[in-house]
């Protein structure tokens, strides 16, 4: 349950550390959260030093984490630890070339395949 | 998996070491039954998935022969199955502008639906990276830039890379 203010990990390589989603893409008068596949526009809080991304740049992702647990159709629970996302442009390429942890397959669903064939492990 | 069923009228103590072994062999071939053998159905099963691995190879090898003849480069096709599970094989090839992704992807899906009944999904415009998504078979069309800035290959180094019967052009 992503909703604007919410602190995320970046699990790329793309330089952000820590995002604050401001805006969850497609929420109708601030009532939707953003889950697993949603994408968000965030704004960089934590960057690391000489990368292409820099801190207060806002920048969209999709989320791949959530602390609130994700029910697949199949019946499984997905939870994480945290609430995390990888940082992606407006045509939806991934802006780092690799990712960390697991990721749901359920972003392949979601037309996402390309940060899942980045990700070193799919659940 | 087999199960075999021993009736002994009187009970013998084995004990252990090379002795019990030849005993207990024994008495498998005196009295042995089997009861239960599940080898007929394992080898059902092995046969059908190597028939899947086939079309999905025969797929593969023709989408990599479609993006041939649009001049598509340094086509590579990867057997990822032992290395992901939620996929067979990756092609990965470089196009050198917006109109021919296009055309490799409006002829890749032509080629899926007609020939293997298979609608592909993923990108629908051309896009630095253009992802073609057939199920067990997955294709990354990139541009050079952005085929040298994700370097797949070296992702997937693991992969065993499949022989084209074709000869495909060198970037």
């Amino acid at each position: 349950m992503i909703q604007p203010q919410t602190l995320l990990n970046v699990v790329d390589n793309s330089g952000a550390q820590k995002l604050m989603c401001i805006r969850v893409i497609g929420a109708a008068g601030n009532q939707r959260y953003a889950r697993i596949g949603d994408v968000i526009v965030a704004v960089i809080k934590d960057a690391l030093p000489q990368m292409p991304l820099e801190r207060s740049k806002v920048i969209r992702a999709v989320i791949v984490h959530t602390c609130k647990e994700f029910k697949c159709e199949d019946g499984i629970i997905i939870r994480y630890d945290d609430n995390a996302a990888v940082i992606i442009d407006q045509k939806g390429n991934p802006k780092g070339t690799r990712v960390f942890g697991a990721i749901a397959e359920e972003l392949r669903e979601l037309n996402f395949t390309k940060i899942v064939s980045l990700a070193p492990e799919v659940l | 998996m087999t199960l075999v069923f021993i009736s002994c009228s009187r009970a013998q103590n084995p004990g252990t070491g090379e002795g019990a072994d030849e005993l207990l062999e024994e008495l498998l071939q005196k009295h042995g039954e089997v009861v239960y053998s599940s080898g007929g159905g394992g080898s059902a099963a092995l046969a059908s998935e190597a028939d899947e691995d086939a079309e999905c190879l025969s797929l593969a090898v023709s989408l990599a022969k479609v993006a041939s003849e649009v001049k598509a480069a340094d086509i590579r096709v990867l057997f990822v199955k032992p290395i992901v599970y939620w996929t067979e094989f990756f092609i990965i090839l470089t196009a050198f502008s917006n109109a021919q992704i296009e055309a490799i992807s409006s002829k890749m899906r032509d080629i899926g639906e007609q020939q293997f009944s298979r609608v592909a999904s993923g990108d629908t415009k051309p896009n630095s990276w253009t992802l073609l998504d057939f199920g067990d078979v997955v294709v990354h069309i990139f541009l050079p830039p952005q085929r040298e800035f994700y370097n797949l290959e070296e992702f997937y180094g693991n992969a065993t890379p499949i022989e084209l019967p074709f000869e495909t052009q060198l970037q």
